[in-house]
């Protein structure tokens, strides 16, 4: 019985990647996952027959249907919901970032520290834009961002294909140490009680490490790319509707405010938001009158939640399926635990050599299936110290920063008309690289 | 509403795009096409990267010397070639030109790109889309511009900077400089927009032509997105 139900789970698990991979909702994948790995696994255990499977999943077996819908659609979102509010507390700073100015300014007077050297200047933009999405978030922002940044790059005579994909891959090397991203990932690694086991604290070092490397490889990526030579494109954007004048030099720090209280001063980081967003609206005097800043905390506030809305939806339902994957555990061993390797640097290698199973919302990608992978990786035994940097790295390189089922990605390839052939050609390349470094190193920190 | 910054305005609307008024076209081309010259300028410098680094006078005189650079090398060129066909000129110059029919959009528009060294490629569905402008409406648009030929103008923009690229030693838009910060850390840097109104200048010479090339830009993106352009004329209209 055990191993007929293993092998449809294993079944829906295909399903789900096919459909993710043709661009299905991934919120109702998750939400009819969660249904049908619930349901089967529950039935799976009333009609258990065999002793030496019952006798090693004793306490799993003696759970409810009650107890079940309990742990899968009420516990999972629930414990999830205390991130959540980072989230939104993120999406608010972002506003504030973009509405002010400060993002705009620090890309323009980086361009303006850079000048004719395109090499220079874009190298220079991508560590500016690192830094911005290092606290920065979403879909909106990327937009709001990208058509500053992405003429300037045509400006300077860098390729198309490059100019995105050196974008692209900055902004996925900020997401490494971004604290809205990481609440995220935490819905993915709850313990019974629907409470994070992995802190950022617990992953700063390594998520810096990242960073670093993300963006190292990006910028000689630029720099080796221009020797081919420059592109000037005769060509008219839609008019950006903001200011062109510049916001005070100290706001410039804002970015930087909250990820250096969390990590240096152990500040929370709700707290650290709210500091550098009203840090930010003084100093760039939007907070003239009580009445004033009312409604620019209240605008703001709207808008982020706004920006953040349909991903708040994914969100809870990852959760939900988590815990079913929980519930299947048994039956990922029974099948399973005598075939995928119980060894660190085996798994590591099939993830550097299968990396590219991180695009199209593949097994490798927390945004996709990798839910379950990571379900069947937790229930074979892997430590989550070891796990989570080893699936982070995967999804936040070749999903985040590579994939072109990732909304900003696909606005990216269409604003600067390139075929997504010629993106996937680079990025994936590039992704593969920079997972291959960061998952060796992944393997020396925890392996 | 406008706001001032180093003695020129700058744009900072409020309204949403969603209340955005579209214009008639002829309207619009009326308008651009009064532009001068030194409207035109300031529309080049507003765009460019480095824009806060020059007041109003520096734009004015730049934009002089830049069209000045155009008229010459279309001056040189037309005393040693043939321009009448464009892409025998191309031809003769050595350049290769490939011609695209990727789709655009309203979000940018691309017309050409010029690619070191020698590579032109137009991209055709720009101007399948004027085709069927002109064609399909009862507008006057052809009548206010003229039979003009897009092909040509393009092509020949982006020659120049094909042109540029051969005389980088000595063409004034690739040896003028600005200093972008003062020793001991001093560092120079050319000034992107010269080209691009150079450019303008030489295929407005090349094609004959009694308006700035600039005008396109507005006219193009009328054919994909007519919001799109409205803004971007209110934008022109503003500087």
């Amino acid at each position: 019985m055990e191993y007929l139900i293993g092998v449809l789970i294993l079944l829906t698990f295909i399903c789900l990647a096919i459909y993710a991979a043709r661009g299905g909702n991934l919120m109702m994948g998750m939400l009819i996952m969660a249904l049908l790995w619930t349901f089967l696994s529950m039935i799976g255990y009333k009609f258990a027959t065999n002793t030496q499977f019952i006798e090693a999943n004793k306490e799993i077996i003696n759970t409810t249907w009650i107890q079940a819908f309990a742990k899968v659609f009420q516990g999972g979102p629930e414990g999830w919901g205390t991130v959540l509010v980072n989230v939104v507390f993120g999406a608010w700073f972002g506003r504030v970032l973009l509405q002010t100015g400060i993002a705009s300014t620090l890309i323009r007077k980086t361009t303006e520290l850079g000048g004719d050297k395109p090499a220079i200047t874009c190298v220079l933009l991508c560590a500016v834009t690192t830094v911005i999405f290092s606290s920065l978030f979403g879909a909106g922002a990327v937009v709001a961002i990208g058509v500053i940044v992405l003429p300037i790059f045509m400006a300077l005579g860098i390729p198309k294909v490059l100019s995105v994909c050196s974008f692209m891959l900055s902004i996925g090397a900020g997401m490494f140490i971004n604290p809205v991203l990481f609440g995220q990932y935490t819905a993915f690694f709850l313990d019974k009680n629907g409470k994070a086991i992995y802190t950022y604290e617990t992953y700063i070092k390594w998520g810096a490490i990242a960073l670093a490397v993300q963006l190292g490889f990006t910028m000689l990526l630029v720099v080796f790319s221009m020797r081919k030579g420059s592109v000037h494109a005769w060509a008219a954007d839609r008019p950006v509707r903001q200011k062109r004048d510049y916001a005070p030099g100290i706001s410039l720090l804002t970015p930087f405010i909250p990820v250096v209280l969390l990590i240096f001063f152990k500040i929370p980081i709700i707290f650290g938001f709210l500091t550098a967003g009203f840090f930010a609206l003084f100093v760039c005097g939007k907070l003239k009158n009580f009445r004033e800043a009312c409604r620019v905390f209240n605008k703001d506030f709207f808008d982020g939640v706004v920006d953040t809305a349909p991903l708040v939806g994914f969100l809870l339902m990852v959760p939900m399926f988590n815990k079913a994957a929980e519930l299947c555990i048994p039956y990922f061993n029974a099948l399973l635990g005598g075939i995928v390797p119980n060894n660190t640097l085996i798994i590591t290698i099939i993830f550097i050599v299968l990396a590219p199973l991180g695009l199209f919302r593949g097994p490798f990608t927390l945004f996709g299936c990798g839910a379950a992978t990571l379900g069947i990786l937790k229930g074979i035994g892997f430590s989550t110290l070891f796990l989570a940097p080893l699936m982070i790295a995967s999804t936040t390189i070749m999903n985040v920063s590579c994939c072109i089922t990732q909304s900003w990605v696909v606005w990216g390839i269409g604003y600067a008309k390139i075929s997504t052939k010629d993106f996937m050609k680079m990025s994936v390349i590039s992704g593969w690289i920079i997972c291959a470094v960061i998952q060796i190193i992944t393997y020396v920190m925890f392996g | 509403m406008k706001l001032k910054k180093n003695g020129f305005r700058l744009i900072n609307r409020t309204m949403p795009e969603s209340e955005t008024k579209i214009l008639p076209l002829e309207q619009m081309i009326l308008d651009l096409r009064k532009r001068s010259d030194e409207d035109w300028g300031r529309y080049a410098f507003y765009r460019d990267p480095l824009y806060g680094k020059f007041n109003p006078n520096e734009i004015k005189d730049y934009t002089n010397n830049a069209i000045q650079c155009g008229r010459k090398v279309f001056k040189d060129i037309s005393e040693k070639n043939n321009y009448e066909d464009i892409d025998h000129l191309a031809k003769e110059l050595k350049f290769n030109v490939i011609q695209q029919y990727m789709p655009n959009d309203g979000n940018r528009v691309i017309f050409a790109q010029y690619k070191e060294p020698d590579n032109i490629t137009i991209y055709m569905d720009t101007i399948a889309k004027y085709n069927n402008l002109v064609k399909n409406s009862t507008s006057l648009v052809e009548k206010l511009l003229g039979d003009i030929d897009i092909y040509k103008i393009l092509v020949s923009h982006e020659l120049f900077h094909g042109i540029e690229f051969m005389q980088k030693q000595s063409i004034y838009t690739q040896t003028e400089k600005i200093e972008l910060f003062k020793k001991p850390f001093s560092n120079k840097s050319k000034i992107f927009c010269l080209g691009e109104i150079a450019a303008m200048e030489f295929s407005k010479q090349l094609c004959g032509l009694n308006f700035s090339p600039y005008i396109l830009d507005t006219i193009l993106m009328y054919a994909y997105d007519k919001e799109a352009a409205t803004l971007l004329y209110e934008d022109i209209m503003e500087l």
